[in-house]
């Protein structure tokens, strides 16, 4: 492991993106925050990030077209969605989008660093592509 | 002797010789010039008879003559010497016979003098036997002299006197030659007194014997004058003392002053003081001294009576007060004199103050009670007296007789026959009270009522003379009497309307007794069903039905009866005498009389028992409502289960997450363990955050009562607020608030309002469900109106509503949407009306809709 990965975690919930924040950095992560889909998008770690934690119900920019917009400019960053209203419908369309997991809060967080594991081994098979 | 000689044709010697023999003889009788002129008378005559033609014719008649003038000188020369020395001789015997002749005379007129001197005189021995007395002096005792000579000379005087008597005699006797004087009163023979002032003095009579002689002198005029002198001094010192008037008298050119024993006694002099005008002016009171200086200085400059008033400052300190008055009066010499009265007249000024203080008294009694006292003269028409206030009254100026024309000018036209005709009656009847009331119309307009008594005063000729009597002013009686008979009478319209309040409001009115017992009853209206004859005498909650069930209730009622409190609305269950139950509602208040002792109760009494089953029925209502109102939150918290979950979830994602943090920094080779506290407070703070929306849906869905309290309708949105933002935001809604941050408290159930909010929001949100075109905005708005009501307003920028759903929004089960049941405006509405607001539709057309709702304000006391 040359350089530990980076996490961008996007949530206009406070405590939950501070929650996420801690436990990965619990684990070892180097993780960055964003309220809002916006911010990320305007940060310079977006180039960087080897994974994106996004709630998927944010006002403006929601999860979903955050990852249509990143994936339209060409940044293949990992997806995991986390969202408080677990509708089947938007799970379906967030899996298809290429997103690694769906998370339903509230989430175990060996379920959440398992799904991040898998996105970044997913993203490092790729980026070693 | 011519005419003889010539009768004769005797010759001339013959007629010669014969005129000689003539003159001789004449010449015996010791006259000169008749012999002279005898001698020249015969001479003429011869010559004239005897001798024409004269001597010359006949020288032979010569020698004749000659011989004729020298016989006759010589012989009467010759005569006359003898006649003188005869003369002389004659002389000394007659002058022996006058001195024993006067002598005589003298004695006796000594005697006479002695006898009928109008002196008496005595002459006694110093046995005191009388020796002489004369006779007037014995006619004065009624004595002959000869009764008292050889008598004792006591025999004349008193008994008591006769000790004196001797002792002057004795005096008299011890003392010869000097003379000694006394006053004595003498007994008459007839037993009468005279009084004599005596004058004796002894002396040496003949052979060596001592007589004394008394000399006395009537005096008992001049004694009785005497006596009348002193009595009238003394009658005058009395009435000077008790006229407290002193006499003085000054004059002027000699300085000499003369004062009555009272002018002293009223100046507080010494009477052996000197008096002198000084002295006046010394007892004078400082402020009166200049005045009298100036009245005593011009009546002695002008030499004129005066007559002044001035006040003495006694040595006590005490103050006189003096009238003086004196006349100048010219006297005998010439000089002025001054002869003047002082009196005290302080008794008098006292009494003039006196009166003229009771005066006072008097007329400011009359003031003080407005009664005019006045005498009326019937025959003359005018007063005889009238006082201050009969002026103030008619107004009339006191300086000013008043005609009669005057008076009837100032009383009111409607009274003047009656003022006119009671007199004249009582002055028919010839005396008597009589009484009359009038007014008195003042020039100003102003009106007096005057209450006048009088008496009519008989004369000596049996008609009345006089009226006298009194005008009392009554102005004010007379309106306090009309005011308190137009409070009696507003009082009385009072009694009745507040009988008709009380006879509209309730059903009856009773009346309790000390002891709480039914005293009065009054049944008005028969719809109650209780007879009063039934109740009177009873306790209330001997007639009450309900006092087992409620037993609370009566203990309760009854300790305010006896803290004798007022009491309101209260209810009980009774029974009609038709055997239905009925509820009356019942107020009293406790009486008490003018001491403060406590009399019963008095109130009003209503049958209510239509409004309680109104009431009851509103309860059943009331709780369906509420019911349905929490059917319809259910309803929508369960269309809000999304959100609600969402709001839940968020903290519990962070709680399981933070978890999972901390035991990976304690799980680390070298536990974090500060990031695992960090952790585990953040699972803390998620953890209430969660809480507190579970507790904000559960007050939702509680089935509780409804409680009325106090609330700020700020709070209430804000609370809506924290539920509904997920709503918002996964509605893509943007929620603008316009809170008025000082707004009055409402009274309100907080849940059932948080129910209005929370649906007007909901309805906002999907009423802008189908927006694309524009940013998706919903406004709450909370205001006060113009009435200062509560406002709260929600308004979207969504579809509208049509004019048909307008009508329709609020009406049960309307609805636009696919779910829900319909009955969210319904209920709000009845919420809002429950709270004594209004629930309306402000905006209806595009872009949205307002739906506002208003509510009173909370006030302590609502009329």
């Amino acid at each position: 492991m040359s350089t530990p990965p980076l996490i961008s975690i996007v949530d206009d919930d406070g405590s939950v993106r501070a929650a996420i924040n801690n436990l990965l950095k619990s684990r070892g992560y180097i993780v960055h925050t964003f309220v809002s889909a916006e911010e990320f998008l305007r940060s310079p770690h977006l180039n960087g990030t080897s994974c994106v934690i996004a709630d998927v119900q944010m006002s403006i920019m929601s999860g979903l077209d955050l990852l249509t917009h990143m994936r339209a400019q060409g940044y293949g960053a990992p997806f995991i969605f986390i969202t408080a209203f677990p509708d089947d419908r938007v799970r379906a369309r967030a899996l298809s989008a290429g997103a690694i997991c769906f998370l339903a809060k509230p989430f175990a967080g060996q379920h959440l660093i398992k799904c991040l594991d898998t996105a970044l081994d997913k993203h490092r098979g790729e980026a070693s592509a | 002797m011519t005419l003889t000689s010539l009768y004769l044709h005797t010759q001339f010697a013959p007629t010669a010789i014969g005129y000689l023999e003539m003159i001789l003889v004449f010449s015996l009788m010791g006259s000169l010039i008749p012999s002279a002129m005898l001698l020249i008378l015969p001479f003429a005559a011869l010559a004239y008879f005897f001798a024409p033609p004269t001597f010359n014719n006949d020288p032979q008649d010569l020698p004749v003559v000659v011989a004729f003038l020298l016989a006759s000188i010589v012989g009467t020369h010759l005569i006359g010497k003898v006649r003188r020395e005869r003369e002389v001789a004659l002389e000394a015997a007659a002058g022996l016979r006058r001195s024993e002749a006067e002598l005589r005379d003298v004695e006796k007129q000594w005697r006479e003098i002695f006898e009928h001197n109008p002196v008496m005189h005595f002459m006694v021995n110093a046995t005191g036997m009388v020796l002489n007395v004369n006779t007037f002096g014995a006619t004065q005792l009624g004595y002959a002299p000869s009764e008292l000579v050889g008598h004792s000379v006591l025999k004349v005087f008193l008994e008591e006197d006769h000790p004196f008597v001797r002792e002057r005699l004795g005096l008299c006797i011890e003392t010869v030659g000097q003379s000694h004087t006394w006053e004595i009163q003498k007994i008459r023979k007839d037993g009468s007194v005279l009084w004599v002032r005596e004058n004796a003095k002894a002396m040496q009579w003949a052979e060596d014997k001592l007589v004394v002689l008394i000399a006395c002198e009537d005096i008992t005029e001049r004694k009785r004058t005497e006596t009348a002198l002193r009595r009238s001094e003394a009658h005058l010192a009395q009435a000077q003392e008790l006229s407290r008037t002193g006499s003085f008298g000054w004059n002027v050119a000699t300085g000499e002053v003369h004062w009555s024993k009272e002018t002293f006694r009223i100046f507080q002099y010494e009477p052996s003081t000197k008096p002198t005008p000084q002295l006046v002016v010394d007892r004078t009171h400082p402020e009166d001294r200049a005045a009298v200086r100036e009245t005593i200085d011009r009546a002695f400059q002008n030499e004129e009576d005066f007559e002044h008033e001035y006040r003495l400052l006694m040595p006590d300190g005490s103050v006189k007060h003096l009238h003086a008055q004196a006349r100048a009066i010219r006297t005998a010499s010439g000089d002025i004199e001054f002869v003047g009265a002082v009196t005290d007249i302080t008794a008098a000024k006292q009494a003039e103050q006196q009166l003229r203080r009771s005066e006072a008294y008097l007329a400011e009694a009359q003031h003080l009670s407005h009664t005019g006292s006045w005498s009326w003269d019937v025959h003359r028409l005018e007063f005889v007296y009238r006082s201050a206030e009969v002026d103030r009254l008619f107004g009339f100026d006191p300086q000013e007789a008043v005609s009669i024309e005057t008076i009837r000018s100032r009383i009111h036209p409607d009274d003047l026959p009656g003022v006119q005709e009671v007199p004249r009656r009582a002055i028919e009847d010839k005396g008597g009270h009589f009484e009359h009331d009038f007014r008195i119309l003042l020039p100003d307009g102003a009106i007096r009522r005057i209450h006048s008594v009088a008496h009519a005063v008989v004369g000596s000729d049996g008609n009345v003379s006089e009226l006298i009597g009194t005008h009392m002013d009554v102005t004010e009686q007379h309106a306090a009497r009309e005011r308190l008979e137009r409070a009696l009478a507003a009082l009385h319209e009072s009694e009745q309307r507040f009988r008709d309040y009380a006879e509209t409001a309730s059903d009856w009115l009773w009346e309790t007794g000390p002891d709480h017992r039914i005293t009065r009853f009054s049944e008005h209206t028969s719809a109650a069903g209780i007879l009063a004859t039934r109740v009177v005498g009873l306790l209330r909650w001997e007639i009450a039905g309900d006092v087992e069930a409620e037993p609370e209730k009566w203990r309760q009622h009854r300790a305010t009866l006896d803290a004798r409190l007022p009491f309101r609305d209260f209810i009980y269950r009774t029974i009609t005498r038709m055997g239905s139950p009925i509820y009356v509602r019942s107020s009293g208040k406790p009486f008490f009389d003018a001491d403060g002792n406590f009399l019963g109760y008095r109130g009003v009494s209503t049958d209510i028992t239509a409004s309680i089953r109104a009431d009851q029925a509103e309860r059943e209502l009331r709780k369906a409502q509420a019911e349905l109102a929490h059917m319809t939150r259910v309803t929508t918290l369960g269309e809000l289960t999304t959100s609600i979950a969402h709001e839940i979830n968020q903290p519990l994602a962070a709680i399981v997450t933070n978890g999972e943090a901390c035991l990976g920094w304690l799980g680390r080779e070298t536990p974090d363990l500060s990031a695992a506290r960090c952790s585990v407070e953040w699972i803390i703070e998620d953890g209430i955050r969660a809480s507190e929306v579970i507790r904000r849906i559960r007050a939702l869905a509680k089935k509780g009562e409804i409680e009325m309290v106090p609330l700020d309708i700020n709070d209430i949105v804000k609370e809506v607020i924290a539920l509904l933002t997920r709503e918002l935001v996964s509605h893509r809604v943007s929620l603008r608030t316009e809170l008025e941050p000082t707004l009055p408290m409402i009274l309100g159930d907080r849940v059932q309002l948080q129910q209005v909010i929370t649906n007007l929001v909901i309805n906002g949100i999907e009423a802008m469900q189908t927006v694309k075109d524009r940013p998706r905005e919903l406004v709450i708005r909370s205001s006060q109106d113009d009435m200062g009501r509560v406002q709260l307003a929600v308004t979207d920028c969504g579809v509208g509503i049509t004019e048909d759903d307008a009508d329709r929004v609020f009406t049960p089960f309307f609805t636009t949407k696919s779910s829900g049941l319909g009955m969210g405006l319904s209920i709000c509405r009845s919420i809002v009306e429950a709270h004594g607001g209004s629930l309306s539709i402000a905006r209806k057309q595009e872009p949205g809709a307002t739906f506002q709702f208003v509510l009173p304000l909370h006030k302590e006391v609502v009329s």
